[in-house]
């Protein structure tokens, strides 16, 4: 940035900057500012809504967890079932095959 | 009877009680320091629109604050300092417009006392001088010499403890000096 130097400039008195005086400028400005903020730029709103949007986050994974949990559960005891039928009707070495994906698995 | 009630001076503490309980009393605040922001203002800028402009801007930025401003750092002027510091920064960045340096007489003869000189010749070497400085460095040279601050008040403004901005001030003087004699 460049910079200018004034040596003994001429400022204006005290009459002279009051013509700039104006408080109902500075508060028009002050009500439109407060207005035009939202709430959320508020930092303790913010953290608020934060704070709310973690817990519903929690409650949700913990609900759809458990949900997801039961359904492999009972897709497992499904094809346990599904296979232990399929055995019985299979010869011994495709039982002996089975066993073993079971365990990999 | 006395037709006119003498009335109590009113204190900074007080005039930022009343200004936080409610808006209206804000106008106080206004009032009593708006021509030294001003002119604080003008000496950094070309033209008394533009101090004007950074002036309104200073004094809604400590409207929208007030109700955070608190007397543990902080007296007002130099609250409101650091605030118009931030915003003619701002202005600098957003209109790019030319840093102005105003050396009044007061501030050269406060200068005097730190660097002697007394030759015309040396005024301006000692303007020259200032344009080399950074915006932090000139802040210090500024609030001390020309606005007269005392340290603390310095340190206020510049949101640094009281030490540090004797250390900082007299660490730009000594470069002054330095470039004043390379000169």
């Amino acid at each position: 940035m460049t910079k200018k130097v004034y040596i003994n400039r001429e400022l204006p008195n005290k009459q002279q900057v009051a013509k700039y005086k104006s408080f109902n400028k500075v508060f028009g400005a002050y009500q439109k500012t407060k207005q035009s903020r939202a709430s959320y730029k508020n930092r303790k709103y913010l953290l608020g809504v934060l704070l709310v949007l973690i817990v519903a986050a929690l409650i949700l994974w913990d609900e759809f967890g458990n949900k997801e949990t039961d359904s492999e559960k009972n897709k497992k005891i499904e094809s346990i079932s599904s296979k232990e039928k399929y055995k019985k009707n299979l010869s011994t070495g495709n039982y002996v095959y089975y066993i073993y994906k079971d365990c990999k698995t | 009877m006395k037709l006119f009630k003498k009335q109590e001076p009113v204190t900074e503490e007080e005039l930022v009680k009343k200004a936080q309980e409610s808006a209206k009393h804000f106008g106080a605040i206004y009032e009593k320091y708006h021509h030294r922001i001003f002119l604080f203002l003008l000496k950094r800028v070309e033209t008394e629109s533009e101090a004007d402009e950074i002036t309104s801007k200073t004094f809604v930025k400590a409207f929208l604050n007030i109700k955070k401003f608190t007397y543990k750092g902080y007296s007002i002027p130099s609250w409101l300092f650091r605030i118009a510091i931030n915003e003619s920064n701002q202005y600098f960045r957003d209109q790019k417009k030319e840093r102005v340096i105003s050396l009044d007489a007061r501030g050269i003869d406060q200068m005097k006392t730190e660097i002697p000189f007394d030759k015309e010749e040396q005024l301006q070497d000692l303007a020259k001088a200032l344009t080399i400085l950074t915006e932090e460095e000139l802040n210090f040279i500024e609030l001390r010499f020309f606005e007269g601050l005392s340290f603390k008040a310095v340190s206020e403004a510049m949101g640094i403890k009281e030490n540090h901005a004797k250390v900082k001030t007299y660490r730009v003087v000594k470069k002054l000096q330095k470039h004043m004699l390379g000169a």
